[in-house]
């Protein structure tokens, strides 16, 4: 009989252990460390990144950790930031699943950054944000969309160049009632983004007179949709709504099996976290031509140049897939033109001059220029790559242009084919 | 009604899947004692493998080779990277820990597991791959009753699984090895005094257990196409969940065992939602553990003076 205790003694800790292990994470201890050796005003900028690099958003990584090459490259190049190059420490954010963003957030404060660019998914940023901004370190991030970050209590450190999915919510049931459908099923990541944009969405739909029907979570670490697919053939809807990252691949791909995907007559959409990358992702990306998708971007053709520049930014190109490139470059430039009118690195008033950065002022849409403008003593407004911004007091735009994508067999999605819609809240 | 046999149909393919993970962990731990926590790692490099040959070939749209015969190559890779690597796992970093402490081998286990899980990482990036069966064998082929679907693919994961489990039922009740390996696992001192080679006994079930794990990552590349470095980790905690509920050391038992995982998963995952599903698979974990340690088929042990 001691030998069957001792087995299940051995088994549950092990099971104990290797979850926790995996799901870890959560809580940080914002205190300990952070002190000494991160708000260090040492006259040197420090940014580091905090961005896809693995996990179930890394298909969308590339163009992000390009944009934050290029901006610390240009800000070098016209002279740098308090009369010093900037430097940038690159980490990886990892996913929900696996948890490396804590020890990469420990290993860049050790660093003693003074801002962190990222993360890209919400739920990633939730996990870090306590432990940054209690370092009273600025946490920037260019794609986080949830909605619960407008009202986070973050010491007025936290910052991001991505609009609120309340925004995305609205441009996207929009659009799928203009296209005719009057019920709507919708599977979605179960995190503070997926549900975020899910509920945004099906506020929004049903305030048009649609129906959302049914209303699908999902966790994050599913493997297979056989279930979620089974429900929504079962319900039959006009249009079904995709919200999740790389494992939307697998979504469509059961869906297209099931009858129901995007050649089989259904109108199907994706979001921000798929639309841009995931033809690539399939095997055959033929079966997702006609799908459509929304994405916070400006038109991609009036920042070619930009675009071209991401592609030489990252080693093998990005491939056409340019999500959120443009925000990323933004958020350094603004940090570091904060940081020339604060004339200090240290991230607390380095962080007060940041809204101020993106209105109100004399208008300049590069650094050089901005921090000519600087110098001579301006207010400056940034109107970046990425759209003008104009931040809130939550540290955050209120209003955004919109890229409406569509698949038409090839693996990215055809840019003759893209729509632009602006909103605002 | 048809809802309901879908999911049954779904459980049924994913309780194959973890019925042959379950297995490896419970000839393992039959024999050695040992949970091996880098079983779900093995499969991974099988589904990996089976995506190596399916690229050498053509890839899924252009194909060089006939499909049937594609597959069935991408099994046989899969099955043949898996069972050298669980022999090259027991040789370098169970051997040498037989007679240590039973917490020293399931410390080494986990090493293993994190060790192939980012060298896989290295190696292979990222990144998901898809075998993009879809591609392949048209998904509309297959059983067509009503509306309840049964893709051909499924047809061949649910049938091989079964053909696999009969094979191995067959192979350690007629064969000698298989003797020497009940014999084993009833007890090794006694077997290795009656002349049984108990190391060639071991690699031989670490070779077998982790051949029907390879099996197992392609067949799961082949139905849910997501594979990458970090998938033996939950899959292998599901294997082994089915092992213990079958009750660990127990051949009937696994098979049992990873039906039932995978049909409670699916209902859960229908009926409920697939956020509940590992509540509900672990909660049953849980629950054996509590009532009824040694699981379905689980003899208790007896007691050694």
């Amino acid at each position: 009989m001691r030998k069957t205790k001792w087995l299940r003694l051995i088994a549950v800790t092990a099971v104990l252990g290797l979850v926790t292990a995996a799901c870890g994470g959560g809580g940080g201890d914002a205190a300990g460390d952070g002190e000494g050796a991160s708000a260090s005003a040492d006259g040197v900028l420090k940014i580091g990144t905090l961005l896809p690099v693995t996990g179930d958003l890394a298909f969308l990584g590339p163009p992000e950790v390009a944009g934050a090459r290029l901006a610390v490259q240009d800000i070098n190049a016209a002279g740098g930031v308090l009369g010093k190059d900037v430097i940038l420490i690159e980490g990886d954010s990892g996913d929900t699943n696996q948890d490396i963003a804590n020890p990469e957030v420990d290993r860049l404060l050790a660093e003693g950054v003074d801002a962190i660019i990222g993360a890209a998914s919400s739920a990633v940023s939730k996990l870090v944000i306590d432990k940054i901004t209690g370092a009273n370190v600025i946490q920037f991030s260019p794609a986080n969309t949830s909605p619960d970050f407008t009202t986070y209590p973050d010491n007025g450190l936290y910052f991001r160049t991505a609009p609120s999915d309340l925004l995305q919510g609205k441009v996207l049931a929009d659009q799928v009632a203009k296209q005719g459908n009057e019920t709507a099923a919708v599977i979605f990541r179960q995190e503070s983004y997926g549900q975020g944009l899910a509920q945004a969405f099906k506020e929004n739909f049903e305030a048009l007179g649609g129906t959302v029907d049914p209303f699908i979570p999902y966790a994050v670490d599913t493997e297979n949709f056989d279930a979620e697919v089974d429900q929504i053939v079962e319900a039959d809807p006009d249009a079904i709504v995709v919200i999740g990252f790389a494992e939307s691949a697998n979504i469509l791909t059961t869906m297209h099996e099931r009858g129901i995907g995007p050649t089989s007559g259904k109108n199907v959409w994706g979001v921000d976290g798929n639309i841009g990358g995931i033809g690539k992702e399939l095997s055959d990306p033929s079966i997702i031509a006609g799908m459509r998708g929304t994405e916070p971007s400006v038109n991609l053709k009036q920042i070619s140049d930009f675009t071209a520049r991401l592609d030489q930014a990252y080693e093998g190109g990005v491939g056409g897939v340019y999500a959120y490139g443009a925000e990323t470059y933004d958020a350094i430039v603004i940090v570091a033109l904060a940081a020339e009118i604060a004339g200090t690195d240290d991230p607390v008033k380095v962080a007060a001059e940041i809204n101020g950065v993106t209105k109100d002022g004399e208008k300049c849409t590069s650094f050089a220029e901005c921090k000519a403008l600087i110098e001579e003593g301006k207010n400056i407004d940034y109107d970046g790559l990425g759209g003008p911004y104009e931040f809130v007091d939550a540290g955050e735009p209120a209003a955004a242009s919109f890229r409406i994508a569509t698949y038409d067999g090839g693996d990215t999605p055809n840019p003759d084919l893209d729509e632009y819609v602006f909103a605002g809240s | 009604m048809e809802f309901f046999l879908q999911q049954l149909v779904n459980g049924l393919t994913l309780g194959g899947v973890y019925a042959l993970i379950a297995l490896g962990y419970s000839m393992v731990y039959g024999i050695l004692k040992l949970l091996n926590f880098a079983h779900g790692d093995v499969y991974m490099v099988g589904a990996f493998a089976g995506y190596a040959v399916l690229v050498a070939f053509g890839g899924p749209t252009d194909p060089r080779i006939p499909v049937v015969v594609l597959i069935f190559a991408m099994f046989l890779a899969g099955m043949a990277a898996s069972g050298i690597l669980g022999v090259v796992i027991e040789r370098f970093a169970y051997r040498p820990l037989r007679n240590a402490p039973r917490i020293a081998p399931l410390i080494s286990a986990v090493g293993v597991s994190f060790f192939l899980q980012n060298a896989a990482l290295l190696v292979a990036g990222a990144r998901f791959r898809s075998y993009g069966t879809a591609k392949m064998v048209d998904p509309s082929t297959g059983l067509q009753w009503g509306p309840l679907r049964i893709s051909i693919i499924r047809i061949v994961v649910i049938l091989s699984a079964v053909a696999l489990m009969v094979v191995l039922h067959l192979l350690v009740k007629r064969t000698k090895l298989g003797k020497a390996m009940r014999a084993t696992a009833y007890d090794r001192e006694a077997a290795a005094m009656m002349g049984i080679d108990v190391d060639r006994v071991i690699v031989a079930t670490f070779l077998i257990g982790s051949v029907l794990a390879g099996a197992a990552g392609v067949m799961v590349g082949l139905v849910f196409s997501r594979v990458f470095h970090f998938m033996g980790f939950i899959a292998g905690l599901k294997g082994f969940t089915a092992a213990v509920i079958g009750g660990i050391g127990s051949i009937p038992g696994a098979m049992m065992g990873g039906l039932l995982i995978g049909l409670a998963e699916a209902f859960s995952a229908g009926y409920i939602s697939s956020t509940f599903q590992n509540l509900i698979v672990f909660g049953l974990l849980i629950a054996f553990l509590l009532i009824r340690p040694r699981g379905i088929f689980g003899v208790p042990e007896p007691v050694k003076v």
